[in-house]
């Protein structure tokens, strides 16, 4: 028998693998070779001695570890496969054949966006503006009604003259200029206010506090500045105020002469 | 055990299921902690290697082909494991396992046959850690692993009659390197 047929046996024979007619070859080889017989022991004893040998238990630590670090690979591929997922839906919307149209649909989106964005951060500034401007016409107001109070005709002049700023009056400053035509003392103040009133022509409270204001007046100046701004202002109720003037005789011939020729164009 | 169940668990992960890991895990973590243990001596070592091949079957488990048996598979990379392992710290194979046994052996004392089997079994031990690795590996596989030849043929990349006739080669050593250390006495008896 060669070696190497003998030692492949030799291992299925220990093993109880060997098929019956191998088993009976191999036994007839051995009952006529005493080395064979001695090698045959010689590996059955060795062979059952390792099976003496024995190996401890693994740790609880072992199973632990493998938990843990199975566990923490899931979490891994868990955080990989979303951003895999964002790559991918990136990578679609750039190879789509619609891109274009998508793309083209985003930027207007966009500029819409930035638009309203724009106009609504344009209207709160608007809005921030009117209201500082109708806080400090406010102020100017304020300060107005208090310098027309003031001893000095230079300072009252000053506060009439203050109303050239304002777009628009509010009550309280027509109330405060109708009273200073009617009532202020000096004549250039009247005139003054006169002027000023007249600017606001258009404001019904106006034109009527400046109608009633004819029969108050004494002064010539005045009178004729009003015969004047009557006129310009194209009011025909003016007309019989002024006749209620001549007949109260305060307004001197010259003057009258003077105020009708003015008015004769509103009769 | 069902070979193909494995396959078929294994082809689980590979698809992303990695949970049915869990379940190989149980079914091959002790046959392997036994192999490093007999390779090593060391209970450490050894559930590291184990680790180590678990991890190395998540890492490469796209190469995963299912065409062959799970089994052979994984033992192609606990050799590998325990190979990379073996290039890392040569000294510990050649001088730490053989400290480990003769520590073991003068722990036992030698009074009646109970004992003097124990101290046969020991010296065994010492010897077949003595054999060059291949001899060592293929002894180990064949005897504790409960694997078929023609499996272990596959894992060395040998036929069935080469391992057979490996196999003998290498109890014929371990005889030889048994008695050599029994005859020098190097343990008593």
């Amino acid at each position: 028998m060669e070696t190497e047929k003998f030692e492949e046996m030799i291992i299925d024979f220990i093993n109880g693998e060997i098929g019956e007619a191998e088993r009976v070859q191999f036994l007839e080889h051995l009952a006529n070779n005493e080395q064979s017989q001695e090698a045959l022991n010689s590996a059955l004893r060795t062979w059952e001695g390792l099976k003496k040998i024995e190996v401890p238990e693994p740790s609880p630590q072992m199973d632990n570890n493998f938990y843990q670090m199975l566990n923490e690979h899931k979490r891994a591929e868990t955080e990989a496969n979303w951003l895999e997922l964002l790559f991918d839906r990136i990578n679609l919307i750039f190879h789509n054949r619609n891109f274009s149209r998508y793309a083209l649909g985003a930027f207007v989106l966009l500029i819409g966006i930035s638009g309203v964005y724009w106009l609504n951060m344009t209207n709160k500034y608007e809005d921030q503006f009117q209201m500082m401007t109708g806080e400090i016409q406010e102020m100017k107001s304020m300060m107005m009604v208090a310098m027309l109070e003031k001893e000095s005709p230079t300072e009252r002049l000053k506060a009439v003259s203050l109303t050239r700023e304002m777009a628009d009056v509010n009550e309280v400053v027509a109330d405060a200029l109708l009273n200073t035509l009617n009532n202020d003392e000096n004549d250039n103040v009247r005139l003054a206010a006169l002027d000023a009133l007249y600017q606001y022509g258009n404001n019904p409270r106006i034109r009527e506090g400046l109608i009633k204001s004819i029969s108050n007046q004494t002064s010539p100046l005045v009178q004729i500045g009003l015969a004047e701004v009557m006129v310009s202002l194209q009011e025909k109720r003016s007309v019989v105020e002024f006749h209620r003037l001549f007949m109260d005789g305060v307004v001197p011939p010259e003057i009258k002469e003077e105020i009708e020729k003015n008015i004769k164009v509103l009769i | 055990m069902d070979a193909l169940s494995d396959n078929a668990l294994m082809l689980k992960v590979k698809n992303g299921d990695v949970d049915k890991l869990g379940l190989l895990y149980s079914r091959y973590s002790k046959k392997l902690f036994g192999f490093f243990y007999r390779l090593t001596h060391r209970a450490d070592v050894s559930e590291d290697l184990v680790q180590n091949v678990f991890y190395r079957i998540l890492k490469y488990r796209h190469t995963y082909r299912g065409e062959g048996q799970f089994k052979t598979w994984i033992y192609h990379l606990a050799r590998n494991v325990h190979v990379d392992q073996f290039k890392k710290n040569k000294r510990y194979h050649f001088s730490e396992n053989h400290e480990f046994l003769e520590d073991k052996m003068e722990q036992l004392p030698a009074t009646d046959e109970e004992v003097m089997k124990r101290q046969e079994t020991a010296l065994l031990e010492s010897a077949l850690n003595r054999l060059p690795e291949e001899k060592k590996e293929i002894l180990i596989l064949s005897r504790y692993q409960e694997l078929k030849y023609e499996e272990i043929g596959r894992i060395l990349n040998c036929s069935e009659g080469a391992v057979k006739v490996r196999i003998h080669r290498a109890i014929k050593d371990l005889k030889k390197m048994y008695q050599k250390m029994e005859k020098e006495g190097i343990y008593g008896n």
